[in-house]
């Protein structure tokens, strides 16, 4: 008996350690075309089609290598001329410890070291160039005619050379290219996969092949934009079409960007054809380990590629995503492609998590907190979901409003972060939803938001390019991320969140298709929200007197200053209110009087109120200037709110006949800018009251205490 | 588990001893935090307007000494835990063994310290590998939904029993004239546990109730933190918790006089 229950044991044991049969989820059907129907997708400029590219990929799963070629088709929609073409290569950055990313990182990218060693170096090769089309052929060769080589032209042979920094070439060609030319150039590449590192890369079977083809720099009326790749810069490109054939192990599970037009399996591989329209680049992930998990909203197909351990929390991304989509399209304008791929990086390979490329992006799992203890004790709305929709949110700003992502960080990343706020507080239906919930206490998104930025957010001006961001100072992410999205929310608490949510709407839909600049959100901002905007105190009657707010002034010292928001009370104080007593001269000219004041020897908590003068002090110590109000309580109970421009450092307020109890700065934390606030509330010095804070710390750590001695002893 | 109830609410003196003992070292210990966050805080205040948890880690930020102070005290503390109650131990047996005046009890915690801490250090490694071994089984019920709560039960089981089998252990050393100093004796605490289902099972349910006072604590102290009255309730969870514990140890003590009604010179050595 004994033996039959120590084997059913064992059995069970067993069983218990075997993997369970993972889910099969109903696929979606793959839309028909990798835009929405024209009824739903919005505005799609046609003459924001600038760069086609037709791409062909053999993944060498073993050596982790690419081999591959591309055809680039390249319309000049610039009154410039150009002789020359240059290209990015941004898979030369990993090459060597000399490349500017390598030095610019220092060997780590957000919290994971970069592997240096043999085999884990990334590269790419550029064997040949071609030219395909004569620059001098009006005819816009777009990726329809350019799948093969155009009838009636050779192919010329181009010269090219990598620059010394490796993360860029130039191709010369044979003709200029005048405005409304277009060109067409085909490049045989081998592209070798770093270990995962900076949203690229491999890792075992996982392979995150972003970055891997040599990449078309922009024109600008200004000349050519191709940046050397250091360790904040992302990345630049035109609008285009894109058709993609990748050729895979067969038992490779791949998502995309666009929608697969084709697929074919034949000799252990598999022949992918992927299309996607009006996009600025395309990015691949290949995993014979994704779970398959689909959804769908309003037409667009949601397909996850999650890692088995993570299964179980495919939902809750699903639901993220979807209440973001609802957020940015009622905000921003429709979303215009047909699918959103998310994909679930295997946990040693978080490096490739958390970026974004058209239609698809890697996001960050969940903390496998039980869904029972998520209930009772602690939950969270920090991990994976968070990510989930801060990635979709650069599906509009730097998907879709394809800013310099390397000369203006702060409109990709920090707009991004924008959005993430207001995208939470639709979701949750609050103006500030919580992120951490332990036993009730919480976190909040503006608490967050504010500690973030005590990391450094204030050292450098926030509009810089991303290069001037050194890893050594480790600020780029409180300044460029934080920063923004503060400074964003704040200017909308101060001139109302209708006005802001407005004018932000006109960029976007100015934005949508073409490169947006931060001078243009600016100006647009200025221009919508009428330059001068006239503030009252929250809660205040209409009449109440207001104070503008200069926004142009508001934009300049966040986005080009180190200026801080930060006000603190001084003293808040009552005295005796001086009256009359002491010698006068009369109707004749003579002294009279002399007598003391009444209640000269009454002490002051003793005097009645008429006789007191209240005052209080306030002190903007940080250097921004932006109207803040202040609240102030009186000892009857009553209550003054009032503006202060905050031009002059100090100012002070006083009330004859009124006994000031508190004062509060910015009491509807309207400034989210202001990171630290433990200033901002003081009691008068007569006033009885306790700080708040050191009775519930004193408890806690008494509680802490008596657990520890619990759990002990006796 | 009424014997030992009944033994623990015959030693009032001893219950309000160690009652007031971690009463007072918790008040004392927390004041200094309490003054020391009082001074950073100055003459600014802050508002109950449900941004707790920010300020108090803005205070944290602003003032690390306060932090860093609080978890010197708290890791001193723990210490002092250990150190007292293993003073203590002997001590607490001899008084529910049966009534003693105060300086008895307190000579016989003194002879009987060696016994106690020599018993505690041969259990200490397999104790540890008894946690271990289920936490690490029971960390995938404890991850899984469908049981929720009740996923800690293997790992409260395992706490129960290995702390049985100390007591078990103390008493033999101390009470029931064992081997004082041999392993042996504090190993034989961890079978007389497993054979003696009537003394492991009133023991780990004293012990499930001591660990539920602690997680009360903690529960109530966070959730209401802010609020005020909170930290009475704490205190009162203090108290019950050390109740649970001496009746733990009083069904020890029960299972040692079952064995041997005797009680041997405690001052002698063995």
């Amino acid at each position: 008996m004994r033996k039959q229950l120590s084997l059913c044991l064992t059995l069970a044991a067993l069983s218990w350690g075997c993997a369970s049969e993972l889910p099969v989820f109903e696929p979606v059907p793959e839309p028909a075309s990798a835009l929405r129907p024209a009824a739903d997708r919005g505005v799609v400029p046609e003459d924001a089609r600038i760069t086609d590219y037709v791409l062909e990929a053999h993944l060498d799963a073993e050596q982790h290598r690419i081999t591959g070629s591309a055809r680039v088709t390249w319309r000049n929609r610039t009154e410039r001329t150009v002789d020359s073409l240059p290209f990015h290569l941004y898979m030369n950055g990993f090459r060597a410890e000399d490349t500017e990313w390598l030095r610019s990182s220092h060997g780590k990218h957000r919290s994971s070291e970069v592997k240096t060693g043999e085999g884990t170096w990334g590269y790419i090769d550029v064997h040949s160039v071609e030219l395909l089309g004569d620059a001098s052929d009006t005819t816009t060769r777009f990726v329809e005619d350019a799948i093969e080589k155009p009838t009636g032209s050779e192919a010329v042979s181009l010269p090219f050379r990598e620059h010394e920094e490796p993360s860029t070439m130039t191709v010369d060609l044979p003709h200029q290219v005048g405005p409304g030319e277009s060109v067409t150039v085909a490049l045989d590449f081998t592209t070798q996969l770093p270990s995962v590192v900076a949203r690229t890369g491999y890792h075992e079977d996982f392979h995150a092949v972003g970055q891997w083809f040599p990449k078309l720099g922009v024109l600008e009326e200004s000349g050519w934009q191709a940046h050397t790749f250091t360790v904040y810069d992302e990345f630049y490109a035109n609008f285009g079409n894109y058709t993609v054939t990748l050729d895979v192990p067969e038992d490779t599970v791949v998502g995309a960007t666009g929608i697969r037009t084709g697929e074919e399996i034949s000799d252990g591989r598999k022949h992918l054809t992927y299309v996607a329209e009006m996009v600025h680049d395309f990015a691949w992930m290949a995993d014979p380990n994704f779970v398959e998990h689909f959804g769908e909203h309003e037409g667009i197909r949601i397909r996850q590629l999650i890692q088995p351990k993570y299964v179980e929390t495919a939902d809750d991304h699903l639901e993220a995503v979807t209440a973001a989509l609802d957020s940015y399209q009622a905000r921003y304008g429709p979303y215009p492609w047909s699918t959103i791929t998310i994909i679930h990086v295997p946990e040693d390979a978080r490096g490739a998590g958390g970026m974004e490329y058209p239609t698809l992006f890697t996001t960050s799992d969940r903390d496998l907190v039980p869904q029972w203890l998520r209930r009772s004790v602690y939950d969270e709305r920090t991990s994976g979901v968070f990510t989930t929709v801060h990635e979709f949110g650069h599906q509009y700003f730097q998907g879709l409003f394809a800013s310099r992502e390397h000369l203006e960080p702060w409109l990709d990343e920090g707009m991004t972060t924008l959005s993430n706020h207001l995208s939470y507080r639709d979701q949750y239906q609050s103006d500030d939803p919580w992120l951490v919930d332990l036993l009730s206490q919480r976190l909040t998104l503006s608490d967050v938001t504010r500690f973030g930025m005590r990391f450094r957010a204030f050292l450098e001006p926030l509009a810089r390019p991303a290069r001037e961001f050194d890893t050594l100072v480790g600020n780029y992410g409180s300044t460029v991320y934080m920063r923004t999205g503060a400074l964003m929310m704040t200017l909308r608490n101060l001139v109302g969140e209708d006005d802001f949510d407005r004018a932000l709407r006109v960029y976007c839909d100015r934005a949508r298709f073409r490169h947006p600049t931060g001078e243009e959100l600016v100006a647009t901002l200025v221009e919508e929200l009428g330059g001068r905007v006239e503030i009252r105190p929250g809660g205040a009657a209409p009449e109440a007197p207001a104070v503008e707010l200069d926004v142009a002034e508001f934009l300049d010292q966040a986005l080009n200053s180190t200026r801080r928001v930060e006000f603190s009370i001084v003293d808040v104080r009552n005295r005796r209110l001086l009256g009359d007593a002491g010698w006068h001269r009369d109707a004749h000219g003579e002294l009279v009087g002399g007598e003391a004041p009444d209640d000269l020897e009454t002490e002051l908590e003793d005097l009645p109120d008429e006789a007191i003068e209240g005052g209080v002090v306030v002190h903007r110590s940080g250097g921004f200037i932006v109207p803040v109000e202040l609240l102030v309580e009186f000892s009857d109970g009553s209550e003054e709110r009032l503006l202060w421009d905050a031009r002059e450092p100090t100012a002070v307020f006083r009330w004859s006949g009124r006994r000031v109890k508190s004062a509060s700065l910015d009491p509807e934390r309207l400034l989210l800018l202001e990171a630290a606030r433990l200033d901002n509330h003081a009691y008068a010095r007569d006033a009885e009251a306790d700080d708040g804070l050191s009775e519930p710390i004193g408890d806690l750590a008494e509680a802490f205490h008596l657990a520890v001695w619990g759990a002990l002893g006796p | 588990m009424t014997g030992a109830i009944r033994r623990v609410l015959g030693a009032p003196g001893l219950v309000l001893t160690v009652v007031v003992i971690q009463l007072v070292v918790a008040a004392l210990l927390s004041s200094a935090t309490k003054t020391a966050a009082a001074a950073a805080m100055g003459r600014f205040a802050v508002v109950a307007d449900g941004h707790l948890m920010f300020s108090i880690s803005s205070l944290f930020f602003d003032h690390p000494g306060v932090l860093a102070g609080a978890r010197q005290l708290m890791a001193g503390s723990a210490l002092l835990a250990l150190a007292l109650w293993t003073l203590l131990a002997a001590g607490i047996l001899h008084r529910l063994h049966a009534p003693a005046p105060a300086t008895e009890v307190a000579a016989a915690a003194v002879r009987g310290l060696p016994a106690v801490v020599v018993v505690t250090l041969w259990q200490l490694l397999p104790r540890l590998a008894i946690i271990a071994l289920v936490t690490m089984v029971s960390g995938r019920i404890l991850g899984a939904d469908e049981y929720g709560w009740l996923g800690l039960l293997p790992l409260l089981a395992a706490l129960g029993f290995v702390t049985c089998a100390l007591d078990l252990a103390r008493c033999d050393a101390v009470l029931h004239g064992a081997r004082r100093f041999h392993v042996m004796t504090a190993l034989g605490g961890f079978a007389q546990a497993l054979s003696r289902p009537r003394v492991l099972l009133p023991s780990m349910i004293f012990n499930t109730c001591q660990w539920a006072c602690v997680a009360a604590i903690l529960y109530v102290s966070i959730s209401g933190l802010g609020t005020g009255a909170p930290i009475w309730i704490a205190r009162g969870l203090a108290v019950l918790g050390v109740c649970f514990g001496l009746a733990r140890i009083a069904v020890a003590v029960e299972a040692a006089l079952g064995r041997n009604q005797t009680v041997p010179d405690i001052a002698g050595g063995s």
